[in-house]
C-alpha cells in the first residue's frame, strides 16, 4: 500500500513538470516559479492547519538556509526548461545521473561537511550501464 | 542540445543541493515548516524576478489566458511531498527512491507519448537502461 503511494507521488512530480513545462508558455519563467510556488505554499499551509496542527514559523535560521528558495526556482525553471526540449522521461533520466553523480562526489570528498564515504568501484559498471542508456536516448 | 543536455544534469546537482540545504532547514524549524521556507522565499524571489524581467509592467491578462488545470502543477508537487513524507517513514531510503523513480519513469513515458507526442521504442529501451543502472547502483550502495 505505502509502495503504491510512493508510486503514484512519483506520478505526480511528473505531472507537476509536465504542467509547469506547458503554463511556462502562458506566464513566463518567473510567473510559472511565482505561481507554482504560491499554490504549494498555501496548500502547503491549509495541510499544516488541518492536519499536522504545526505553529507556522520560518523565521531564526542561518541565513544561509534561505538560499533554499533560490534553488527551488532553478529547478521548477531548470526542469520546465529541459522538459520543453527534452520530454519528461528523459530529463528525469538525465537529471537522476547528476544526482547520483554529484553525490558520489560530495560524499567521496566529503563536501559540505559530511562524513566522507570513499567511491565504490563496484559502482563503475551501473554508471556505464545509464551512460549507455542516455546515448541512446540521444541517438533516439 | 548538448546546453538542454548539460542543463538537466546540472538540474540534478542542484536538487541533491537542495535536497541537503532543505534537510538541514528541516532540523532547525520541522519537516513542515522547513519546506514551506523553501515556498515563501521562491514565492518572493520569483515575484521580484518577474517584476523585474517584465520591466514592472505585469500582464495579467496572460495569467487568465492559460487553462485553469495547468495550475495543477504545485498541487501535484505538495501532494508528492506529502506522500514522500508519510511513506518515508514505512520503506527504506532505497525502496523510496526506486519506487518515486519508477512512478515518475511511468508517467513520464505516459506524458511523452500522449501530451508531448514524442517517444519512440528505441527512446524507451535507453530509459529503461538507465533506470536499470540507477536501481543496480542503490543496491550496491546500500549493501556496504
Amino acid at each position: 500500500m505505502y509502495a503504491f503511494f510512493t508510486l503514484i507521488a512519483g506520478a505526480c512530480q511528473s505531472a507537476m513538470a509536465s504542467f509547469n513545462g506547458m503554463i511556462t508558455n502562458y506566464l513566463g519563467m518567473f510567473g510559472m516559479s511565482l505561481v507554482v510556488h504560491m499554490i504549494g505554499g498555501l496548500l502547503l499551509i491549509l495541510y499544516m492547519k488541518l492536519f499536522v496542527h504545526e505553529k507556522l514559523k520560518i523565521t531564526g535560521m542561518p541565513w544561509y538556509l534561505y538560499s533554499a528558495g533560490f534553488f527551488g526556482i532553478f529547478l521548477v525553471a531548470s526542469s520546465s526548461y529541459c522538459i520543453g526540449a527534452l520530454g519528461v522521461s528523459v530529463t528525469t533520466c538525465i537529471s537522476v545521473t547528476g544526482q547520483m553523480v554529484i553525490s558520489a562526489v560530495i560524499d567521496h570528498f566529503g563536501w559540505f561537511s559530511v562524513p566522507k564515504i570513499p567511491f565504490n568501484p563496484k559502482r563503475i559498471p551501473c554508471f556505464l550501464l545509464i551512460l549507455a542508456g542516455l546515448i541512446i536516448i540521444n541517438l533516439a | 542540445m548538448s546546453f538542454i543536455l548539460t542543463l538537466a544534469f546540472i538540474n540534478g546537482c542542484a536538487t541533491v543541493i537542495s535536497k541537503m540545504i532543505n534537510y538541514r532547514c528541516t532540523k532547525v524549524l520541522g519537516t513542515y515548516n522547513g519546506s514551506l521556507v523553501n515556498y515563501a522565499v521562491a514565492s518572493l524571489l520569483s515575484f521580484g524576478l518577474m517584476l523585474v524581467s517584465q520591466n514592472f509592467e505585469i500582464d495579467f491578462y496572460s495569467f487568465t489566458q492559460a487553462p485553469w488545470w495547468m495550475y495543477l502543477g504545485g498541487a501535484f508537487g505538495i501532494i508528492a511531498f506529502i506522500i514522500s513524507m508519510i511513506t518515508l517513514t514505512r520503506l527504506n531510503v532505497m525502496e523510496s527512491t526506486i519506487l518515486l523513480l519508477a512512478g515518475q519513469l511511468t508517467a513520464g513515458i505516459l506524458f511523452d507519448a500522449f501530451v508531448f507526442g514524442s517517444l519512440n521504442p528505441l527512446k524507451i529501451f535507453g530509459i529503461v537502461l538507465v533506470a536499470a543502472g540507477i536501481i543496480w547502483d542503490n543496491r550496491i550502495s546500500q549493501k556496504r
